[in-house]
């Protein structure tokens, strides 16, 4: 259908005040937060593809009346929440419209006996977590993008919060969903059809990032506020002992709410806050590599252009740099729970890293931390802005394979690109890392270059010791010709169910697998 | 169904890359039997049956296949039965499918190991088969339900491709498609293998008692019990035919670990219980063997999975029954759910307790969409049958 036709039979059915095909919107809504159509804006350059018009449905109905219509017309539809999204997955390839959802915002029902909040998908993470607790309860999901993501992002990318240790992710929590499939109809699944939070057609949907269906409509666990949270840092001589520390708080059924880890030169550029001796011989060694340390440092935040030029230009140089420094490793832990159980916790972590050759800092690491815990998503517009690109890449794999496989990251993209790691979101049985890496070419096209040089890079080098190629962002674009090593047959699977939910194939196409 | 399909044109189609002694015709049935020897057998065997519309059941160690109109594959995993990576740091196992729960549970013993979940009964079974039907296992709030023990797994589609996720604790990358694969009893796919969840054997066991003087609070009790100390085990129970001097009504609570976090956790159970149960001296083990002692005979047991409203509001109707369920026992308490088995005296009795709620159980929309789907991915039906091996399992 030709763009001026399909723009009025949208205002026919949502009313002319909430289609909008005003330039300004349809570049705004032609790229995401993914650092790709960031560099091409580095180089002056509008999206290639822009939507025919942005739709904001206030209901179920209205998204039902959408895609009714873009399914006959075989409009692509590409869903929208925030937007704030890393890889690609509003990205609207083919055109057609984005949905935005952020008007589908309300809480539908909460029933805390229980223990279960139902919402639109268009709520802002933060905006739900503070009605939660001035109720008395938590989702306990703690995205760092928390301010700017919804609820609806979260399950169309399967997100993890920085709690996850204690909460699990988002399809842990979610136990129910309304979601409108291609052609319009509306099924309800989980809890909210009738069945159990168990019910396997959510694992399905969740993850799906509107391929299958627009949700609409969100049952999530929720759980009283913890009495207390507590946190504290803890610093391993090297990498092996603080991973080995996290692996037996994890395998001892202790629940911390955070664990996380930094190599050493994260470590070092997010700074041992204590005042202990050996704190201060860290910042000892920072202060006599000052200029190192600020170039490093400098990559992630405000060196001017002509070092993140110098720096980022032979990343291999910078790498072996850093590798060299002797920076020790700081662990951030967090309890909650009753003050019994807090002070129970913490004897068992402590032993545990007493074993582990840990020095106890303090709480001071620990609360420096969840201060600025948000605030790492606010920095990487800085990076672009002096020419430079930033991206991050989450993984994760079994404990055996965690320090091998961060390892030959390094060494794979460590050729391209300037790179750290923490680790974080632990489990019993494995551990995510979240490399985030920085790289600058004089071009734009250079940068692309090096830019998805280092991504195949990184992602052959996780996939040869059975890691995933995400552990939270998703798959979007970004990922998905990764998608036939991370999970064969996988396309299988679901193409079976796109024929089912989507037969004509208006949603969100290209995202997570290709099927053309 | 492919009409033109015979004995001998199968075992000359899979004699190609199978040899001929794992390729049986049978006598009397219409079926050729395989027995696999790996992955690649199964693959093959089941792409020949995609082309040839000729309709795979897996055999079974428990239950039968069911009659089928016409020729038919049937494939022997038992071969399939190595243990092929065993990471203790990482508390993984990964065990081909034709392994044997039994042989499974004795190895890991050996090397200080557990699984999460253990099957309750037929422990014969094979590993596909014990994840793919509704065969009842012991589960508990600290390692939850049977499916939750997968972490990653390999399974042959109905189109003769493998699938295959990553061995990763959680993932971002698009559907969780081992859901379906391990929910739809094998629609979807057979397992190939497994990486499972093990646990090391805990420095101490500590097995508390209790006799119960109130079954419906101590049923309500034993949700907080599970909340607050996480036990490894946890059953409520009522044996109406209990010898002179134990409970008639009991918990259970099985607790590993050492040290001070044990007695915190003991003390946790005991306060959580409350005055609803009180610590018995008669020792675990005599309660097990009273436990033994239970015999549900065929047809007059019952065990389903519950939500927890669903056993609140058949509480009542428990208690206040003259003799029945004569025998009952409730296990689980995770996530909201429990297993109850209740041995009845006849099918009135029985029908006190409702309909099986399995863990997974599917909305009516979603089990549609489950359907529709496993049809769409199998075209040839090869795989469409299946689920019938588990209709006659109690």
């Amino acid at each position: 259908m030709e763009g001026g036709r399909l723009r009025d039979e949208l205002k026919k059915l949502l009313g002319p005040a909430r289609v909008s095909s005003a330039p300004q919107d349809l570049v705004t809504y032609a790229s995401d937060m993914l650092p790709s159509t960031q560099i091409d804006k580095l180089g002056k350059a509008l999206p290639q593809v822009l939507p025919v018009a942005v739709c904001f449905p206030e209901d179920v109905e209205e998204v039902q009346l959408l895609l009714r219509f873009c399914s006959q017309e075989r409009v692509p539809v590409v869903p929208c929440g925030a937007g704030s999204g890393v890889c690609g997955g509003t990205v609207p390839p083919e055109g057609g419209i984005v949905l935005d959802l952020k008007r589908m915002n309300r809480v539908l029902r909460f029933a805390p006996e229980e223990r279960v909040v139902e919402v639109e998908p268009g709520i802002i993470g933060e905006r739900l977590e503070d009605w939660l607790n001035g109720r008395g309860f938590t989702l306990g999901h703690f995205p760092s993008s928390i301010a700017c993501s919804t609820v609806g992002g979260y399950v169309a990318c399967r997100s993890a919060g920085q709690y996850s240790s204690r909460y699990g992710k988002i399809e842990d929590m979610t136990v129910g969903l309304s979601v409108v499939q291609g052609d319009g109809s509306l099924i309800d699944l989980g809890i909210l059809g009738g069945g159990h939070g168990r019910d396997p057609m959510l694992s399905v949907v969740l993850g799906s990032e509107g391929t299958l269906g627009i949700v609409t409509r969100i049952a999530l666990r929720v759980e009283p506020l913890p009495e207390m949270v507590d946190f504290a840092g803890f610093a391993f001589v090297d990498l092996e002992d603080g991973i080995a520390c996290m692996r037996r708080v994890m395998r001892a059924g202790i629940k911390p709410t955070v664990l996380r880890l930094y190599d050493p030169l994260d470590s070092l550029i997010a700074g041992m806050h204590t005042s202990t001796a050996s704190g201060e011989d860290v910042h000892r060694v920072a202060s006599r590599l000052s200029g190192l340390k600020g170039l490093l440092a400098g990559a992630l935040t405000d060196l001017n252009e002509a070092g993140i030029a110098v720096g980022l230009l032979n990343p291999s140089i910078l790498n072996k740099i850093a590798e060299l420094m002797p920076a020790r490793c700081m662990l951030i832990v967090g309890v909650q729970g009753d003050k019994a159980t807090v002070a129970r916790q913490w004897d068992e972590v402590r032993a545990i890293a007493q074993v582990c050759r840990g020095e106890d800092l303090g709480p001071e690491p620990g609360y420096h931390w969840f201060k600025r815990r948000y605030a790492i998503s606010y920095k990487q517009s800085r990076i672009f802005a002096a020419g430079a690109f930033v991206d991050t890449m989450e993984t994760a794999c079994t404990w055996d394979n965690l320090v091998p496989m961060y390892r030959a990251v390094l060494k794979a993209m460590g050729r391209e690109v300037f790179l750290m790691a923490h680790f974080s979101h632990a489990y019993p049985e494995g551990c995510s890392i979240y490399f985030t890496f920085a790289g600058y070419r004089p071009t734009a096209r250079a940068a692309h270059s090096v830019y998805k040089r280092a991504w195949r890079e990184g992602i052959e080098a996780v996939t040869r010791y059975s890691g995933t190629v995400s552990h939270h962002h998703g798959v979007g674009l970004l990922k998905r010709w990764a998608m036939s090593r991370e999970c064969p047959g996988g396309i299988e699977l679901f193409a079976a169910f796109k024929n089912v939910m989507d037969p004509d194939r208006v949603l969100n196409p290209g995202k997570v697998y290709n099927l053309d | 169904m492919n009409g033109t399909l015979s004995g001998a044109r199968m075992r000359k189609e899979l004699g190609k890359q199978l040899p001929a002694h794992r390729i049986t015709v049978s006598d009397s049935g219409r079926f050729v039997q395989v027995e696999a020897d790996s992955a690649q057998d199964v693959s093959f065997v089941v792409t020949y049956a995609a082309r040839d519309q000729a309709p795979v059941f897996p055999v079974p160690a428990v239950g039968t296949i069911p009659a089928v109109d016409g020729w038919h594959i049937r494939l022997s995993l038992s071969r399939l039965s190595t243990i092929t990576d065993f990471s203790p740091d990482s508390g993984l196992v990964c065990v081909q499918c034709g392994t044997s729960m039994d042989h499974l549970a004795d190895w890991l013993a050996e090397k200080g190991f557990a699984l999460g979940v253990s099957p309750e009964q037929s422990e014969h079974m094979e590993l596909w088969e014990f994840m793919l039907s509704n065969a009842s296992a012991s589960f508990g709030p600290r390692f939850g339900f049977k499916r939750d023990q997968v972490l990653a797994m390999s399974a042959v589609l109905p189109d003769g491709r493998t699938f295959r996720n990553s061995v990763s604790p959680a993932r971002s990358t698009g559907p969780d498609f081992s859901r379906p694969l391990l929910h739809a009893g094998g629609r979807f796919g057979l397992p190939l293998d497994l990486y499972l969840k093990i646990h090391a054997l805990p420095a101490q066991r500590v097995f508390l008692t209790f006799a119960v003087k109130d079954l419906a609070a101590a049923l309500e009790r034993a949700w907080d019990v599970a909340a607050a100390a996480t036990p490894e085990f946890i059953e409520v129970g009522r044996n109406r035919y209990a010898s002179p001097g134990l409970p008639e009504r009991f918990a259970l609570v099985e607790l590993w670990g050492e040290g001070k976090t044990l007695a915190v956790r003991k003390e946790l159970v005991r306060k959580r219980f409350g005055d609803v149960a009180t610590p018995s001296d008669v020792p675990y083990e005599v309660l097990l063997a009273f436990e033994q002692t239970y015999n549900f005979a065929p047809g007059q047991t019952r065990r389903v999975t519950l939500s927890r409203d669903s056993l609140r509001r058949i509480t009542k109707d428990i208690v206040s029954s003259r003799g029945s369920p004569s025998r009952l026992r409730v296990r689980g308490f995770v996530e909201g759910m429990v297993g109850v088995t209740a041995d009845c005296g006849d099918a009135e009795e029985c029908a006190l307790l409702p309909p099986d709620e399995a863990e997974g159980r599917a909305s009516t929309g979603s089990s549609r969409l489950l359907e529709s789907a496993a049809d769409a991915l199998d075209r040839s039906e090869v795989f469409t049958r299946i689920p019938e091996l588990w209709r006659a399992q109690p």
